[in-house]
């Protein structure tokens, strides 16, 4: 036996048995790869290692044994049932599933506007950032105080962008929206600028209404009434002086601020003041005049213009800063004793009392303001004798609607 | 010729085998021939294969664990390992290298050994020495009782008798037991080449005796 065979049999004793290195046994495991003898060695040594085994006494293993081993390779059945479908994945239709959606999701997260550049809001006043989107590129131009950067990167880098482009997309849309309404706004700013501007704070209607028809006739306003509309201007400009108001037993529980001044009884409806018509007061109107009594808000913008909707009453819009309606009654409008009520209606809310009079011996002027009005003024007449009706009617056009321009709620 | 019968898991369970004893006699290139075909059916994912393997080869191993690590549980736990292990390798199993059997015996080993170097660190000293020695020749408790030991063993046996006994105790403290060469030859006071010499002949002493009890 030479040392060389002495020693390998010796090291292959040791391979045998396990006590090689890990070093050790990969060499050793190289020279049995290439050597015959070596491998015949090896299996001997293995031979005697089963005799070796067969030298100890036998027992049986213990019941439970096999049910155990059972269990934990029936457990390892199902690993391998689950694992070819994910570690064959992209043999069945998986992979292009997946590059199916992952397309879906960037083709739906994509900015529509991809012919073009797309700007992206600036973060800074002096900030410009532009993002140019194209098949094959994203370009980034800074401002010219920063380094310009326009660099290509691959197809794979433009998923990160779309997600921040989309939410950009978002947020412009409701930059836009925003300005619109603040045009909108600023349009009515100066349209109601313009209407106090306009020369003349008085608004006069026609003394007469022309009726519709071959057969409609021309009222007339009398001396007593231009008297009457004479004062009122005159005591609005200023040039005469407004007694002290006191409340008179011809007016009702609305309590308007009443005065009689020249002969002219100066009826005033304050703006803050409530109707206490009742509606057994609305109760004795006409049924034909299908109204419905029901509240609503008093209109907040300034009117644009009033045009009478039905038979004459003359009066005028004060255009002010708090406009008001000026009206005037004698008996050849509606006979003394009667009552005259003032509706706010509009469309929507239907009538609402504003207060209501009765008309005397003398020239009445009634102030309305004209925020207590919604859209139209419908003046009815209760007389002494005979059924109520209506005597008349103002149209209130205001100008551009603050709820019309109010952004939409999310 | 024997009868392969295949089993659907998922609706039937596999009906334990009662482990039998080997046959004595056939042992030979007819029985390496089954424990190849079992492993090429394990590889293949046959649980029948395993079952059948497991009847062939239980016995052996646990009483090679049981000897190896003197506790029925432990050595019932490192039986469970090795035969899940066979089931896993099986696909790797080279039939040009290994016998099916010693490869099957040094997996079982291997896993023992691990558990007994696990347990403690050993001192190779004379003490030491005589403790393991004395311990091999005690046989371990078990709530099996000792099978009536067959033609085979009994040449294997009578084969280790033989040896002389530094060589035997050598062979059957680095086998058994799991000491390294070098841990014997200190313990024994003995040159490493010395105690390599010792278990290397008695290796082939072993295996020459299981080879004239086979060619006869």
């Amino acid at each position: 036996m030479t040392p060389d065979y002495q020693h390998q049999a010796e090291e292959a004793a040791r391979y045998v048995l396990g006590q090689l290195s890990p070093a050790a046994r990969h060499a050793f495991e190289v020279q049995l790869a290439q050597s015959p003898e070596l491998r015949l060695l090896v299996q001997e040594l293995e031979e005697g290692v089963e005799a070796m085994a067969r030298t100890v006494p036998q027992h049986r293993p213990p019941p439970g044994t096999w049910a155990a081993i059972e269990k934990e390779i029936n457990q390892d059945v199902q690993r391998k049932i689950v694992r070819p479908l994910w570690s064959n994945w992209w043999k069945n239709g998986w992979f292009a599933a997946a590059a199916c959606f992952l397309a879906l999701l960037t083709y739906i997260s994509w900015p529509r506007e991809s012919t073009g550049p797309l700007a992206v809001a600036p973060t800074e006043p002096a900030s410009e950032t532009l993002i140019e989107n194209s098949a094959q590129e994203v370009r980034v131009v800074l401002p010219e105080n920063h380094a310009s950067i326009a660099s290509t990167v691959e197809p794979t880098y433009a998923p990160p962008v779309v997600e921040p482009t989309a939410e950009l997309i978002r947020l412009r849309r409701e930059v836009g929206a925003l300005r619109s309404q603040l045009n909108d706004i600023s349009a009515m700013v100066v349209q109601q600028r313009a209407i106090m501007a306009e020369p003349g704070r008085f608004k006069f209607f026609p003394p007469s209404l022309a009726n519709s028809g071959e057969n409609s006739e021309v009222s007339t306003v009398t001396p007593q009434l231009q008297r009457a509309i004479f004062y009122a201007m005159a005591r609005d400009m200023g040039w005469m002086p407004k007694a002290n108001p006191s409340p008179t037993e011809r007016f009702n529980a609305a309590q308007p601020i009443v005065s009689t001044e020249w002969g002219i009884d100066f009826v005033t409806f304050d703006k803050s003041s409530s109707s206490s018509a009742t509606s057994s007061t609305m109760a004795a109107m006409d049924s034909n005049n299908q109204t419905t009594m029901e509240s609503a808000e008093a209109a907040t913008i300034a009117p644009l213009s009033v045009r009478p909707t039905g038979d004459g009453i003359p009066g005028y819009l004060k255009k002010d800063i708090q406009p008001e309606l000026v009206l005037a009654f004698d008996p050849s409008i509606i006979s003394p004793g009667s009552i005259v009520a003032f509706w706010s209606a509009s469309a929507v809310e239907g009538h609402r009392l504003i207060g209501n009079v009765v008309v005397g011996e003398n020239p009445m002027v009634v102030t309305l303001p004209t925020e207590r009005i919604a859209e139209h003024l419908t003046v009815t007449a209760n007389p002494i004798a005979g059924p109520s009706n209506i005597i008349g009617g103002f149209q209130i056009y205001r100008g551009v609607q603050l709820n019309s321009v109010l952004p939409q709620s999310p | 010729m024997r009868q392969v019968i295949r089993v659907n898991i998922s609706e039937k369970r596999i009906s334990p085998i009662p482990v039998q004893p080997p046959e004595s006699s056939a042992v030979s290139s007819a029985e390496v021939a089954e424990d190849l075909r079992l492993l090429k059916q394990i590889a293949a994912g046959d649980q029948q294969a395993m079952a059948d393997l497991y009847q062939r080869r239980a016995t052996l191993l646990y009483s090679l664990l049981l000897r190896m690590l003197s506790d029925p549980m432990e050595a019932q736990e490192t039986l469970q390992d090795t035969f899940v292990r066979i089931w896993r390798r099986a696909g790797s199993f080279d039939p040009g290298r290994s016998a099916p059997l010693a490869w099957m015996i040094l997996l079982a080993r291997g896993l023992a050994v691990d558990r007994l170097r696990a347990r403690s660190r050993r001192r190779a000293n004379l003490a030491a020495l005589d403790g393991e020695l004395a311990s091999l020749e005690l046989e371990p408790a078990s709530d099996a009782r000792e099978l009536e030991r067959d033609e085979l063993s009994s040449v294997c046996q009578e084969a280790l008798y033989r040896l002389p006994e530094a060589q035997a105790h050598a062979l059957q403290l680095a086998f058994l037991r799991g000491w390294t060469h070098e841990e014997i030859a200190r313990a024994q006071n003995e040159p490493l080449g010395t105690i390599k010499a010792r278990i290397r002949r008695g290796l082939q002493a072993l295996r020459q005796a299981l080879k004239d009890y086979r060619d006869a």
